[in-house]
């Protein structure tokens, strides 16, 4: 299995551990190349509502992966723009559209993983990014009368001595939401402040998820206010090592951000 | 008339509106059947007066016919009674402002819905429209059989334009636009009860 | 009046300014998103009557002209006069021309969200005709002078000592009294009179019926019912996408409308009117005002599928955290800001940025509208056609390019992880917004530059 590791441009530059722990992860599964000249999704163009703007990085994006039989990358929100967006922006993609997947999706849908061997002894809440919840159903959505399988969730538990805290609002958004958390601060730190103050509450020593930019946009609050928790993204806790003492993990975050 | 003169026509708006639509030739999407839904639960009686509880309604069940027109007195005490079932004896006249001031009307309900507790009044059987909300309390008479599960099979008994005016009732008045404080008794009725005739 | 802010960063700043105003709005917002939530789950076939009800709209939106002519066919044959206005100076025009007909005066109106779209009552006020709303909600903001900044709750951003005070000054009542069922008492018996002295009635309309000629009037107060059924003359107001084709097809949005406003089954009244009663009239005023443009636009045609429960505003984090007058349309929240646009592209232009495209509109959305893709949409059109923060439009243009040349790309975020290397100060200057309450990551070594070393 050829899997094109593909990493959204801020993690590559602020986040290298969240690329290194996906790279570990996924050559347990197949043979991975991780494309230099890649640069970015061209999300960040199209919901600010230049998506022309955002063509030539699809253009990029096709080059580097269109080889593959699998593209994988740890950003539910950078792949949902490739998947709804792509085929429209820049035709020549559509063909590839269905093998871009998120990380987590990829492990639990196509791997269909049952035993992760990590371990991570620590209360975690899973914060579900809306792009990945309601835009790519990896989740129960609590506006929804469905039963969906919350397969973050299940992964996690998966995790030798995870211990899954629920929040209060199961699912709100942080605020992140890319150039709203500029273009309105205001709303945007106010709705990352309450999203904390759920999980600081619930008594979770971490926030996980699978999209680290609105983990980015949390932690520059926890950072600023010196709160009392962390944030780590999913695939560091799935690609932890079994019987690794926990500073190591503590060091691998500081690393992260 | 010599030759043809060209009529200006300015386009009214119902002219206007309708080309509007027209000149878009939509393409036809397709109309839905609507199924009758199931009901929540086996026993649509037992549903119907829990719906009721939680409403706040307070439910009077009763085999004897006698027993409503004992109860009607005894609220009569309370205030001025109207009511249109002539067998009870509240029929005096009514005008606006006697209206106002009513305690209790007592009207028929036609049926019942198990699923949200509302129940079907016949606006026009009713001397005046304004009974529906305009005693301080309601009283409706529902027979015990006529209790459907929901919305959908209510509109397979309900036939709206029959009335001039009819409206499903589902409890007393109510209104939390105060601080979602919930409030029983914005401008209709302060209570209802409803008196189930077996 | 309520403060017209000039975009919604704007009105959302202000609002902001008291924090704990903010908690509490959106504390009472969730609270109604919860009750919401617990009555869909009673309902098994939630999911499949949300879908049932988009196709019967999507059906009806595609053959609107035949089901208004049935309609109108119909309700006339009941005896109830109907009117068309295609913008919302003729239907101002066409109701104070039926009030003045019967030499009204006074007027009790009852929920109606295209009135205050038209704003009949400055109009009708010019006009010696006083108008009295009379849902609590909105007759407490019309005494406050101020617009309503919910759909279904109109005074959800007063807290009860602002309504003791408004009553105390208005209807007498108690000073420094807030107790809401004792001012709820105070607002009865004031309305009462004023339902009693009413020449006129005019309510909204929730659903019309093309085969019945009639329509639908939800409320849980029975103004409706009350002042409908008092006055000689009732006038119904409607957007011309209220029309639904069949009687059956109440049951459907009947069950789908009140949990997903308020998480009640249904409302205490839902009130249908077919025929006036003898000696009275009732008049129905169809309005255009936008909407067949709106039904002109594919992407957007979907929105006039609305039943204007206020489920999208209650479950929408931004809405919930920055109020109703935030949003510069009279429909605030999600879905006024897909239906602005579509009215003035440029006055509107920052609603569809207010918004995370968090998704949750659309999935509460008992008609299924796509809210959120439709706010994206309209982000496109306005950043194209209009002169909107041209800033972000020439960085955006900038970027774009970069991202299409990776070397380039790879050059351009060297510099920037050197400059966010530098010093605090040059950082976190003032046009940083991020940084005003966030700090930024801290750059390290690049996963690229790892990747080399240790893979290739």
């Amino acid at each position: 299995m050829e899997i094109g590791l593909f990493i959204p441009c801020y993690i590559n530059q602020f986040y290298p551990e969240v690329a290194k722990a996906t790279l570990k992860l996924l050559q347990k599964y197949g043979n991975v190349t991780y494309p230099l000249s890649q640069t970015c999704c061209g999300q960040p163009m199209a919901n600010s509502g230049c998506e022309k703007d955002g063509v030539d990085a699809l253009k990029v994006f096709y080059d580097n992966f269109k080889d593959f039989d699998y593209v994988v990358g740890p950003s539910a929100s950078c792949v949902l723009h490739v998947r709804e967006h792509g085929a429209h922006l820049y035709p020549t993609m559509a063909p590839m559209i269905d093998k871009v997947f998120d990380l987590t999706e990829f492990i639990y849908d196509v791997i269909k993983e049952k035993e992760l061997q990590a371990e991570f002894p620590h209360k975690v809440a899973i914060h579900k990014s809306c792009h990945g919840l309601r835009g790519m159903r990896l989740g129960q959505c609590s506006e929804r009368v469905t039963c969906d399988v919350s397969k973050q969730d299940v992964l996690v538990e998966q995790v030798t001595g995870v211990t899954l805290i629920q929040p209060k609002r199961a699912d709100e958004c942080c605020g992140f939401g890319g150039t709203f958390s500029v273009s309105e601060p205001d709303i945007s730190v106010r709705m990352g402040t309450d999203r904390l103050k759920d999980y600081i509450e619930s008594g979770a020593e971490y926030i996980t998820s699978g999209d680290m930019s609105c983990l980015m946009h949390l932690d520059g609050i926890i950072q600023r206010e010196k709160l009392p928790i962390k944030v780590i993204h999913l695939a560091e806790i799935l690609a932890s090592e079994i019987n690794s003492t926990t500073t190591d993990k503590e060091k691998a975050y500081v690393n992260a951000v | 008339m010599i030759g043809t003169r060209k009529t200006i026509h300015k386009m009214t708006a119902k002219e206007k509106i309708l080309s509007n639509i027209k000149d878009l030739q939509l393409p036809s999407k397709a109309l839905p059947l609507v199924p009758i839904f199931e009901g929540l639960s086996d026993d649509k009686h037992s549903f119907f007066l829990e719906t009721l509880e939680t409403l706040g309604v307070e439910v009077i069940i009763s085999e004897d016919k006698a027993a409503l027109a004992q109860l009607v007195a005894e609220r009569a005490e309370e205030g001025p009674v109207y009511s249109p079932i002539s067998e009870l004896g509240y029929t005096n006249t009514l005008e606006n402002t006697e209206m106002a001031d009513l305690n209790l009307s007592v009207i028929e309900g036609e049926l019942g819905v198990a699923e949200n507790g509302a129940i079907w009044v016949e606006g026009d059987a009713l001397t005046e429209r304004a009974l529906t909300a305009i005693g301080s309390h309601l009283m409706i008479v529902l027979p015990y059989q006529k209790v459907v599960w929901n919305m959908h099979e209510a509109y397979t008994y309900v036939e709206p334009r029959q009335s001039g005016y009819g409206v499903f009732i589902s409890g007393p008045s109510k209104t939390a636009d105060i601080e979602q404080s919930l409030v029983k008794g914005a401008h209709g009725a302060k209570s209802l009860t409803v008196f189930i005739q077996k | 009046m309520s403060t017209q802010y000039k975009n919604h960063p704007a009105g959302a700043k202000a609002f902001n300014k008291n924090p704990e105003r903010v908690s509490w709005h959106d504390k009472a917002l969730w609270f109604v998103r919860e009750k919401r939530d617990k009555a869909t789950h009673g309902i098994p076939e939630w999911e499949e009557l949300r879908e049932i009800a988009a196709q019967i709209k999507a059906h009806t939106l595609s053959h609107l002209d035949k089901y208004l002519l049935q309609f109108e066919e119909q309700a006339q044959a009941n005896g109830i006069h109907v009117h068309w206005a295609k913008d919302a100076q003729e239907h101002n025009d066409i109701v104070l021309s039926i009030l003045q007909k019967h030499n009204v005066k006074n007027v009790v109106k009852s929920k109606s969200m295209l009135t205050e779209e038209c704003s009949l009552n400055p109009h009708l006020n010019q006009h010696d005709i006083d108008v009295v709303d009379t849902d609590l909600g909105e007759r407490i903001v019309q005494l406050a002078k101020e617009h309503p900044s919910h759909i279904v709750l109109p005074a959800i951003h007063k807290k009860k000592e602002e309504v003791g005070e408004l009553f105390h000054e208005h209807l007498n009542t108690e000073k420094g009294a807030t107790d809401p069922t004792y001012l709820t008492r105070a607002a009865r018996e004031h309305l009462r009179d004023k339902f009693l002295q009413a020449d006129a009635a005019i309510t909204g309309v929730n659903f019309a019926v093309a085969e019945s000629g009639g329509f639908v009037v939800c409320t849980n107060e029975g103004n409706v019912d009350m002042g409908a059924n008092l006055a000689p003359v009732h006038i119904a107001c409607m957007g011309i996408e209220k029309i639904i084709p069949k009687v059956e097809h109440l049951g459907v949005f009947l069950r789908l409308l009140a949990r997903s406003a308020t998480g009640q089954a249904i409302t205490t009244y839902s009130s249908h009117f077919h025929k006036p009663k003898g000696g009275k009239e009732m008049h129905i005023v169809l309005v255009d005002n936008g909407r067949t443009e709106q039904l002109s636009r594919d992407d957007f045609r979907k929105s006039l599928n609305c039943i204007r429960c206020g489920a999208c505003m209650n479950t929408c984090p931004i809405y919930r955290r920055s109020g109703g007058h935030s949003y510069t349309y009279t429909i605030p929240g999600p879905i006024g800001s897909i239906l602005s646009p579509g009215k003035d592209l440029k006055k509107h232009s920052s609603l569809p940025f207010a918004s995370t495209l968090c998704g949750s509109c659309s999935d509460v959305c008992p008609v299924k509208i796509d809210i959120h893709t439709q706010l994206y949409k309209w982000r496109q059109i306005i950043m194209e056609e209009t002169n909107y923060d041209p800033a972000k439009k020439l960085s955006m243009k900038m970027a774009g390019k970069a991202m299409g040349n990776p070397k380039l790309f790879k050059m351009i975020s060297k510099v920037g992880n050197t400059f966010l290397k530098g010093p605090r100060v040059l950082i976190y200057n003032p046009l940083n917004t991020w940084g005003i309450k966030r700090e930024l990551p801290v750059p390290t070594q690049t996963f690229d530059d790892w990747y080399k070393k240790n893979n290739s």
